[in-house]
């Protein structure tokens, strides 16, 4: 009954205290509340520009390649694929690591086409590291009896979208006609694995497996190393081939990335943290006489913490609920103009809220940390003698 | 009449609680009988100071705020300690209280030590048989006159309680006002409501009667009078004249010194 009593009064002195000085709790509020708009933003910024990254990213290709062991780099390199092949069984296994992703197995000869050559390229089925559930980007471009030409191959041929074309004897429909790269890609004619491996009288084998090298984590510090470890072990029979320019430069680019994001939140939440501390201790300071007066009537040490805590996390539920509703607003009108790229608004999910609340009650919960231990020592026969 | 309830307490929740367990007999009491069981309802002061100073430190300055003052008082007494402003009244009523310890001597409070009492023990007192009258100004300016009350209300039906007290006090229809929306008579007589609301054994008063008219006043007075007949035993503080209040007991505070005024001659019976 006493507890109940106590809850009572508490609550009671919270609202009532509250009310009665409005824009202490007002400017409370708003400083938690810029906090929670200040993480949230960076949160949502971050994760759409890392997202945007990735994207921009995997658009610059896949750098790094398996080829059977054995092919010699001058073949190869004025080839544009290898000789030999491997075993497509061996693709199986690529789910259970996480050093690359976006795993594509490949088959490539060179075909007549019209006056001169193209690359017959057979695209399998896309793979992910740790057996991930992602949109495939690079495999299934042609199905069926379809194939998409690179640009270069289009004009051997003479062929534009919607013709039919004979390869090595069969009739295929030009699905699409690829825009101009710049690079040996524009002599590919794409079409589906099993059917090029049909066409090549190789049933079941692959002449390259393309990856994204994904050990962008700072504490990878070889990552080629790490590569040549994990692979290895799964590719036997393999060589592989790493584009370091391009891996290292997305490499850094994610790294920095991270950092800012992970740089940026907790000196945020640190910032705020010490201005809702400082709003907090003058709060308490002002209610010095108050506090000696509770201590004088019989109220304890904790009725106090709890006094202090409690008006904290009621400002900070506030505090979290407003900052959440302004981040989403923010972000969602003004999210294209900070990240320059064409930004969809955030979810409005459980999980926003939950960090928006838990963000705005814990601001000014460890900030009143410094309030309670000034409360709790807060003298009454020295107050209560203060004029 | 106050005489036959001497030693006993009605009305109020706390007394078995703080009788239990408590040395009965003290000095005074000492050789009245071996009888355990007598000797566990005999009675005993609920306040006792014995040579109590209290110094106070500013820089190279040293001030005995009360020098060497003794008291006591019984259940069911009044007991009141005039002097002028500064002289150490309010100093004595905080160490009585349990908010500020002595510096020496000893301060007996139902009867225990309190240099053995821990600060949060005090504290409950304070909020259950021990019930303090502030001095002007201590209401809580956000609350209205009711919740001033029921702040320092424990215990079941601490609403009714003060709600009772408050219209015992003709306040039962400023139950919902801000002390900035009560007259000075009307916050003194909340602030002594606060201060009784928990029906306790002793109640410690700092000027619970000034500037305040003579019906006020003499309201605020009967209310103390009506405590003592419950048995309760009341510490007054004031820099009025020590006769304004009806008492069994008067001091004068001069510069620190308590000196008594009158002394009643107990026999207890």
């Amino acid at each position: 009954m006493k507890t109940r009593t106590s809850l009572k009064m508490l609550f009671r002195l919270v609202i009532c205290e509250l009310r009665y000085r409005p824009w202490t709790a007002a400017l409370t509020v708003a400083i938690t509340a810029s906090a929670v708009v200040a993480v949230l933003f960076f949160v949502g910024l971050s994760e759409t520009l890392a997202k945007r990254t990735r994207i921009i990213q995997r658009d610059m290709g896949l750098n790094v390649r398996f080829i059977p062991e054995g092919n010699r780099p001058d073949r190869y390199w004025l080839r544009g694929y290898a000789e030999g092949s491997i075993d497509q069984t061996l693709v199986d296994g690529l789910s259970n690591q996480d050093v690359a992703n976006r795993l594509v197995p490949m088959l490539q000869r060179a075909i007549p086409m019209g006056e001169g050559e193209a690359i017959l390229t057979g695209i399998g089925e896309e793979r992910f590291a740790n057996g991930r559930a992602m949109k495939p980007v690079f495999g299934g471009i042609a199905t069926g009896e379809t194939v998409v030409l690179g640009s270069a191959a289009a004009e051997l041929a003479g062929v534009t979208e919607g013709d039919s074309i004979a390869i090595l004897g069969r009739e295929f429909l030009v699905a699409r006609v690829l825009a101009a790269e710049g690079s040996s890609d524009d002599l590919r004619v794409h079409a589906e694995l099993p059917i090029v491996q049909s066409l090549l009288g190789m049933p079941g084998k692959l002449n390259e497996i393309r990856a994204l090298e994904c050990g962008c984590d700072e504490s990878v510090t070889d990552p080629e190393e790490r590569l040549r470890e994990v692979f290895g072990a799964l590719l036997p029979g393999t060589m592989m081939i790493r584009h370091d320019r391009m891996a290292d430069t997305r490499r850094r680019q994610r790294q920095l990335a991270d950092r800012v994001a992970k740089t940026a939140t907790p000196l945020a939440v640190a910032f705020a943290t010490v201005i809702v501390s400082a709003l907090l201790i003058l709060n308490t300071r002002q209610r010095r006489r108050e506090i000696g007066l509770l201590t004088a009537v019989g109220r304890d040490r904790r009725f106090l913490v709890a006094l202090i805590g409690c008006r904290s996390v009621v400002l900070g539920v506030i505090a979290g609920l407003g900052g959440v509703v302004t981040a989403w607003a923010i972000l969602a009108w003004g999210g294209p103009h900070f990240s320059g790229a064409d930004m969809p608004p955030p979810d409005w999910s459980g999980w926003w809220l939950s960090l928006g609340l838990t963000l705005g009650a814990a601001i000014p919960a460890v900030a009143s940390l410094l309030p309670i231990a000034f409360a709790s020592r807060v003298d009454p026969a020295v107050t209560l003698r203060e004029e | 009449m106050h005489e036959e309830n001497r030693g006993t307490l009605r009305e109020s929740p706390h007394h078995a609680t703080a009788m239990a367990g408590q040395p009965a007999a003290t000095g005074s009491q000492a050789g009245r009988g071996s009888d355990r069981a007598e000797a566990a309802i005999t009675p005993r002061p609920l306040l006792r100071m014995h040579d109590v100073t209290r110094r106070f430190v500013c820089g190279q300055e040293r001030i005995d705020a009360v020098r060497e003052a003794s008291l006591e008082l019984w259940p069911g007494e009044i007991g009141v300690v005039g002097g002028p402003s500064g002289s150490g009244k309010s100093t004595l009523l905080l160490m009585a209280a349990a908010m500020l310890s002595p510096s020496a001597g000893r301060i007996e409070l139902f009867g225990r030590d309190l240099a053995n009492v821990p600060a949060s023990e005090a504290t409950a007192w304070r909020g259950g048989p021990l019930g303090v009258v502030m001095p002007m100004c201590d209401l809580v300016p956000y609350l209205h006159a009711l919740d001033n009350v029921r702040m320092a209300a424990n215990g079941p039906n601490s609403r009714d309680r003060a709600v009772e007290l408050l219209e015992r006090f003709g306040l039962g229809d400023r139950l919902r006002h801000r002390p900035s929306q009560l007259s000075t008579g009307e916050q003194r007589r909340v602030l002594v409501a606060r201060g009784l609301v928990n029906g306790p054994e002793l109640v410690i008063c700092d000027e619970p009667t000034a500037n305040l008219d003579p019906d006020n006043a003499d309201q605020i007075r009967d209310q103390l009078l009506r405590e003592r007949e419950r048995g309760a035993a009341v510490l007054i503080v004031t820099h009025e004249s020590c006769q304004r209040f009806t008492a069994d007991r008067r001091w004068r505070m001069r510069s620190g010194y308590l000196e008594p005024e009158t002394t009643k001659v107990r026999t207890p019976s």
